[in-house]
This record gives structure tokens, C-alpha cells and sequence, in this order.
């Protein structure tokens, strides 16, 4: 469908998405321009994804739609991607395109060629014949980003492209995308990284709840203004400290297990103490080690009372698939005989009091959404009263408004006395619950902000460097 | 517990089902007595099938713990063997002969135990090796002749004053009893099928995986052993080539009865019930000329058939398989 305005490659208008009752996108308008780097910026569950995958026409909008421009050609790469271990860089880069000669038989050495030229313009030192298995973690997400660039398409789509890689790389890819910015190409760059949006981008649109906040040309809005449109809230207000001096609950000296280095930290009482990091820094390794779930191979770790943990992944680490809700919550059961009664009794009131939207405590647990089964992993670490709370990724994949309602309980059981110890890779969530933040990098503790110092530069500042690129890959 | 089409209660509408169809379909036309719906041909079903449905009660809580064990059919016949000779050869007295024929189950579970959680060998490979090699020492044992236990059992035999004949159904029922009520009204019940539901999630929760993976591997070896005393003191004979390929009708059953071989679901009364649905099968098709050839075909079918409708329908209900 041709676009209006000559200038224009791709238009989305008033879209809206729906996942049940859930608002995913709320009549989001945003367009991509020829020649301009538009980044996209927002907390998780605000809308970015969903957003892409409506533009990439892998999703179809409840209302609204989305336009691309006669003639352009859509490139993209997403945040996650498994590739096939067993195929090459080359495979990969051509794969669905691959170039045929006569009989339909597959022209081998020129698409080689072209696959190992196109790797050394993004910078990757990989062989074009090398199986994707045997790549680092920022080769293959380089090899991915060669095959988005492949063929000189004229919308660019690209989430977090800068996750596995380091700075040399990084650099590499901007130059690469202001090169072909310049001859034409729109480029939409959805990052967490606010340092990139100040190096690359042209606009940038905040989105938030699934609306579009503000769209910016990048040079005229700071930071500190991006931070506080994302987050969309005051900052909770500073707790006493007077809190924060209650008894220690938690003390680790020189923990070190796999990915994790001479870790000493301490949490006290109803204190609420964020743990953040880059991925591979190590966050979920040390809740592990702490909730003894790892074995650790030197140091200590002394907590008052047995802690609760929720781990990260809720579908491979947390849930149960054959268990209905009640039996989730009651795991491990208390005593070796079940009082089924008390069960349905109990599992209503926590059903209650923590607004688990379920059709009741027998429903199967995959009938419940992401947010409401990240509910029932919290209750049923809280059943036990624990004096220490450890929270991986609380909020990964939660819907905004399952969002808000875990962020009032944690706020709630900090007020009450419980230690929560929080790893997040959503910085704006850090900032806005935590007393302080320990800032992990390469399995090491970097540094420490308290929430009255704490900033999203600053944290930035400490969780990532240029040795921290090194350490990652 | 999800809504499932297969369970213990579809098990038993099946069981129902099926009988009464047999008793239909093998009316005598003239007046004489039924040959399938009489007390002693049921009486009949019941014992034989008792020695499948106390495996399968085992098998019912291996595949719940995710799980399976193909060393039953191997196991009964060391039993047997073990009794056997303990009895006969040795001239032990008959309870000591039985449990030194238990005590056969304790080091097999404990071996496949031990290598599943230990030495974490997948269980198929683990209790493949346990089969071969409880086989393997039957045969060795007994030079391929076998041990007759009814020579020295007297045919009016009734201990505790119930008739020999009567024993296995009873074992089976009062261990179905037991092991139905721990799985669904204990904490180790509820564990082992955490353990098979999500071994990861189970063991972050705080389950010990390794003692309940450890627990129904040791209660399926005895469980297997039991079936072979008691074929043994039962039959009369302790015979290495006893159960060849038990193990698959006795997981075929437990699997009727509700277990998922993904592991998580089991129900040990269905896996009963299931054991029972054979029984019947086998009886009704001995009683129709050219039947028992059709025996396993029929066996094979309705398993794939009952399997099938399941995940069909757990599909469209939306919830986890």
C-alpha cells in the first residue's frame, strides 16, 4: 500500500492489541522515515515487542494497522533467537534466499562469498563456513544481524541488538547502521540502553503500558526525562532509614560458584535490595547460591532463617504443568499428610489476597496468564513467612498491570519486616523499589548506589564498561 | 487435579463397559451356565490379573515420578526363582521363603535407584540393565530347569484362613487401597508427582527428588517381586522364563488407568483397573474359538486408541498436557 508521505517507509496507526483482558498496545501511532534512526525505548511489558511483531506482520492488530511502503524491503532481528546449531554462517544468512544456479542446485561458493564479506562489514572475525554451534554468543548475534543487512533492505527492525555484544562491536554495528541510514534506510532501534539512544538515534518514542508517550527528536529531551517517561511514576519515596539499620538477615562473604566471584553482600530487614547486572553478570547465579539451590565452591553464606526463592524462568524452574493452582501453592506439601480441606481454604484466601485472577484453586495452572502464575510463585514462597525474600526477574513477562499490583507487595512485605533481595534487568524497576542497588558485573560486585544517589546513568555507569564487553563474551 | 478423559474413573466405566459386553456377546444360547459371568471364572480373572495389577501399581508411581521401569517381567521371575528354591531346595519354611523372594525386589529397586539417581542413567537404560540382569540370574540359577513349590504346598492350603487361591486378588486390592490413598493424601504422593510433573520446579520448591525417585523405584522392585511369590506359591512353580514381557502389559495398564508417560499424572487404583481391563480381555477372548490369537492386537489398539483420545482432548481444554 503506497504511503502518503514520499518520505515515509512504514506507518502504524492507532493500533491496538489485545491478549484477553489484557491491553498490550493502546492505540500506538509511530512511523519510520527514510534516512533516520528512530529508536524505541520502554520498560519490559510496555509494548515494544508486540510492537514489532505487528510491525514484521507475525501478529495482526485488534484495531489500527500497519502500512509499509510500496517497494521497501523489511529486514529484522529479533532480541532471542535459537539458531540451528548444526548450520553454517552461511546457511544462515541465506537461508530462504538462498542464490541457485541451473537445475535449482544451490551456488555454494558465491553465496560464501558474499556471506563471509557481509560478516566482516559488521566486524565479525567468524568464518562464513563456521557452524553456528561453535560461535560465541556475540558471534552468533552478529551473524544475525548480518542476515537482517543482508540484501540492502530499506526498513531495518532490530530489539536490543546490542545484548551479547561488546563495545568494539557495538561500534562496529553503529557505523555500519549510520552507513546505511545515509543512503536511505530507516532503521527502528528498540533498546534499554539509553547511552545508545544518545549515540545513534535520530527520534525517540517512549512507550509505556502499551501507548506511545512521546516521540523526540533525540538531540531535545535528556535522559533523565526519557528515564522518568518510562517509568511513569515518582520514584516510591525514599523509605527511613531507619530501616534499613534493622538486623541482618542475610550475610554472604567470598561466595563464589559458577559465574560467580568472592560475592560479599548483606541485607537487613525489611530492606529491599536490588541486584543488577547485564545478562552473564551472575544476578541469577548468586540468588542460586544463596537459596542453595547451587552448591558453591568457596566463601559463605549465612541467612537467619531458610529463604524463599521464585527463580527466573517460571516455566522451567517454577511450575508444575500437571498441577492445578492449589497444588502449586502447596509444594512441598507441609506434613506428610495432606489436609485437602484446609488446602482449598487457604489457597482461596491467597487467591484473595493477592488478586490471582484464576477461575479457582482447582483450575489447571496453564490456564493462567504469565502474571497471575508469577503471583502464585510468590505465594507460595511467602506461605512459609519468610524472614528473607529472593526474587529473580519478578516481573519478566508480567502483564503492566499484574506489574503495578507485584510491586505494592513487595513494597507491603518490605514495610512488614521481610528482606527482599531483587534481580532485575529492568532498570527503572530497581530504581523505583529498591533502598539500594548492588551492581553485578562479570560475576563480580561493581558497586552500590543507594536509592538517594541512585540514577540510571549512574547504575549504567557501574554495570557496564569496556572490560565488562570482554567478560561477556 | 486437571480434567483428563483418561483417569481412574474412565478406567472403570471402560472395565464396566467391557464387561458387560462380554457377558452379552458370550450368553450360552441354551440355558447352560455362563462360562464368562460366573463367580469362579471372575474368580479366575482376578487372581491372574492380580499379578499384573501389582506391578502396575508400581509402574503407576514411576510414571508418575516421569519415569518407567521395564524390569518387572524380569523381576517376578527371579522371584519366583529365589522362592523357589529357598523353599524347595533349601527346605526353608514358607514365610522366610517369601521374604527372602521380597528381598529379591529390595536389590533390584535399589540397583535401578541407585543408577537412575546416582549415576543418572536414564531410566529406560537403567532398568533395561536390571532386567537383563534379574534375568539373566534367573537363568543362571536355575540350568533351565524350575523349582516345583506345589509339591510342598498342600492344594487346601489357607493361610490366615483364607484359600491360597484367593490371595493374590486381595494383595492386590489391599495394596491398591494403601498406595492410592499415599499418592493422593501424602506429602510424598504429592512430591512424586511434582518430580514428574517438572523435576527442575519440584526440586527448587524444596522437593528431595532423589529420595522420592528413590522411593518408587524400591517400592516397584518389591511390588514386582511380590507378584512373583506370590506366582510362585500361587502357581506352584519358580521358573526362570516366568512374565516375559509382563512389563509392557503392566505399564499398558497403568497407562489406561491415567498415567502419562510424560510423567506428572498417575492413578494407582486405575492402573488396578486397567490391569483388570486386560484380565477380562484375555478371559473373554480364551472363550471364543481363534480369540487369544487376537489377544495382543487388541491390547495394542484399544492402548493407542485410549492414549490418543486423551491428548485430544486435554488439547482442546487448553491446559498443560
Amino acid at each position: 500500500m503506497p504511503v502518503t508521505d514520499a518520505e515515509l517507509l512504514l506507518r502504524v496507526e492507532e493500533a491496538t492489541v489485545r491478549y484477553g483482558p489484557t491491553v498490550a498496545l493502546d492505540r500506538v501511532d509511530i512511523d519510520l522515515r527514510a534516512g533516520e534512526v528512530h529508536a524505541m525505548i520502554g520498560e519490559n511489558g510496555a509494548g515494544k515487542s508486540t510492537l514489532l511483531r505487528l510491525m514484521t506482520r507475525v501478529l495482526a492488530p485488534d484495531a489500527g494497522g500497519v502500512r509499509l511502503a510500496a517497494g521497501a524491503r523489511l529486514a529484522w532481528a529479533p532480541q532471542e533467537a535459537v539458531l540451528p546449531a548444526d548450520l553454517t554462517a552461511t546457511e544462515w544468512i541465506f537461508l530462504a534466499r538462498e542464490r541457485r544456479g541451473p537445475l535449482r542446485l544451490l551456488r555454494r561458493e558465491e553465496m560464501r562469498r558474499e556471506a563471509e564479506a557481509a560478516l566482516r562489514e559488521i566486524g565479525c572475525r567468524a568464518a562464513a563456513h563456521a557452524a553456528l554451534g561453535s560461535l560465541s554468543a556475540a558471534e552468533r548475534k552478529q551473524v544475525q544481524l548480518a542476515r537482517a543487512l543482508h540484501g540492502a533492505p530499506t526498513v531495518i527492525l532490530l530489539d536490543e541488538p546490542t545484548a551479547a555484544l561488546g563495545k568494539e562491536e557495538s561500534d562496529r554495528l553503529f557505523e555500519l547502521l549510520r552507513a546505511r541510514r545515509d543512503a536511505g534506510a530507516g532503521v527502528l532501534y528498540v533498546t534499554h540502553r539509553l547511552d545508545e539512544v544518545r549515540a545513534l538515534a535520530d527520534r525517540v518514542t517512549v512507550l509505556r503500558d502499551g501507548r506511545r508517550i512521546s516521540t523526540d527528536a533525540a538531540g531535545a529531551v535528556d535522559s533523565a526525562t526519557l528515564v522518568r517517561r518510562m517509568v511513569g511514576r515518582d520514584l516510591a519515596p525514599h523509605r527511613l532509614s531507619a530501616r534499613a539499620a534493622g538486623e541482618t538477615v542475610l550475610r554472604s562473604e567470598a561466595l563464589s560458584s559458577a559465574h560467580v566471584e568472592d560475592a560479599t553482600i548483606e541485607v537487613h530487614r525489611g530492606e529491599i535490595v536490588g541486584l543488577a547486572g547485564l545478562v552473564g553478570a551472575g544476578r541469577s547465579e548468586l540468588l542460586e547460591a544463596i537459596a542453595g539451590v547451587r552448591p558453591h565452591r568457596a566463601g559463605s553464606v549465612w541467612c537467619a532463617a531458610a529463604p524463599a526463592f521464585v527463580p527466573e524462568d517460571r516455566n522451567r524452574h517454577g511450575l508444575i504443568p500437571t498441577f492445578c493452582l492449589r497444588e502449586n501453592l502447596f509444594l512441598p506439601a507441609e506434613a506428610w499428610r495432606l489436609d485437602l480441606g484446609r488446602e482449598r481454604q487457604q489457597a482461596a484466601q491467597w487467591i484473595e489476597n493477592l488478586g490471582i485472577r484464576a477461575r479457582g484453586a482447582e483450575t489447571p495452572i496453564g490456564s493462567l496468564s504469565g502474571g497471575n502464575q508469577q503471583k502464585l510463585l510468590l505465594a507460595r514462597a511467602l506461605r512459609r513467612e519468610p524472614a528473607l525474600l529472593l526474587l529473580d526477574e519478578p516481573t519478566a513477562g508480567v502483564d503492566v498491570g499484574a506489574k503495578a499490583e507485584i510491586h505494592d507487595l513487595i513494597r507491603r512485605l518490605a514495610e512488614s519486616g521481610t528482606a527482599i533481595l531483587l534481580a532485575s534487568s529492568d532498570l527503572p524497576e530497581l530504581l523505583a523499589l529498591c533502598d539500594r542497588i548492588i551492581a553485578l558485573r562479570g560475576g563480580r560486585i561493581a558497586g552500590e548506589v543507594t536509592a538517594a544517589e541512585a540514577s540510571d546513568s549512574a547504575l549504567g555507569g557501574l554495570i557496564m564498561n569496556d572490560h565488562d564487553a570482554e567478560e561477556m563474551r | 487435579m486437571s480434567r483428563r478423559l483418561v483417569s481412574g474413573w474412565s478406567a472403570a466405566v471402560i472395565l464396566l463397559l467391557e464387561f458387560l459386553f462380554f457377558t452379552l456377546v458370550l450368553a450360552p444360547t441354551h440355558g447352560e451356565p455362563h462360562t464368562f459371568a460366573n463367580v469362579q471364572n471372575l474368580a479366575l480373572v482376578l487372581k491372574y490379573s492380580s499379578i499384573y495389577g501389582i506391578g502396575a501399581i508400581g509402574a503407576a508411581m514411576i510414571i508418575g515420578s516421569g519415569g518407567i521401569d521395564l524390569a518387572p517381567g524380569a523381576v517376578i521371575a527371579l522371584a519366583s526363582v529365589i522362592t523357589g528354591q529357598l523353599f524347595v531346595s533349601r527346605g526353608w519354611p514358607l514365610a522366610p521363603a517369601v521374604l527372602g523372594g521380597l528381598a529379591v525386589g529390595l536389590l533390584t529397586g535399589a540397583l535401578a535407584a541407585w543408577l537412575i539417581v546416582f549415576v543418572r542413567m536414564p531410566p529406560f537404560i537403567a532398568t533395561l540393565g536390571v532386567m537383563g540382569i534379574a534375568r539373566g540370574a534367573a537363568f543362571l540359577l536355575t540350568e533351565g530347569r524350575f523349582y516345583d513349590l506345589s509339591r510342598r504346598i498342600p492344594s487346601r492350603t489357607a493361610p490366615l484362613g483364607i484359600p491360597l487361591a484367593l490371595w493374590p486378588g486381595i494383595l492386590m486390592i489391599v495394596l491398591a487401597a494403601v498406595f492410592q490413598i499415599v499418592m493422593t493424601r501424602t506429602a510424598l504422593g504429592r512430591h512424586v508427582l511434582a518430580t514428574g510433573g517438572n523435576e527442575v520446579a519440584a526440586r527448587y520448591a524444596g522437593v528431595h527428588t532423589g529420595r522420592v525417585k528413590t522411593f518408587v523405584y524400591i517400592a516397584g522392585g518389591l511390588l514386582s517381586a511380590l507378584a512373583g511369590v506370590v506366582l510362585a506359591v500361587v502357581q506352584g512353580q519358580g521358573k526362570a522364563d516366568l512374565a516375559t514381557g509382563y512389563e509392557l502389559d503392566i505399564i499398558a495398564a497403568a497407562v489406561v488407568g491415567g498415567a502419562s508417560l510424560s510423567g506428572g499424572r498417575a492413578s494407582v487404583a486405575g492402573a488396578v483397573i486397567g490391569s483388570l481391563i486386560f484380565g477380562v480381555l484375555r478371559n473373554a477372548l480364551s472363550q471364543i474359538p481363534g480369540g487369544t490369537f487376537a489377544d495382543r492386537l487388541i491390547v495394542g489398539v484399544a492402548v493407542l486408541v485410549i492414549v490418543v483420545m486423551d491428548r485430544l482432548a486435554t488439547r482442546d481444554d487448553g491446559s498443560a498436557t
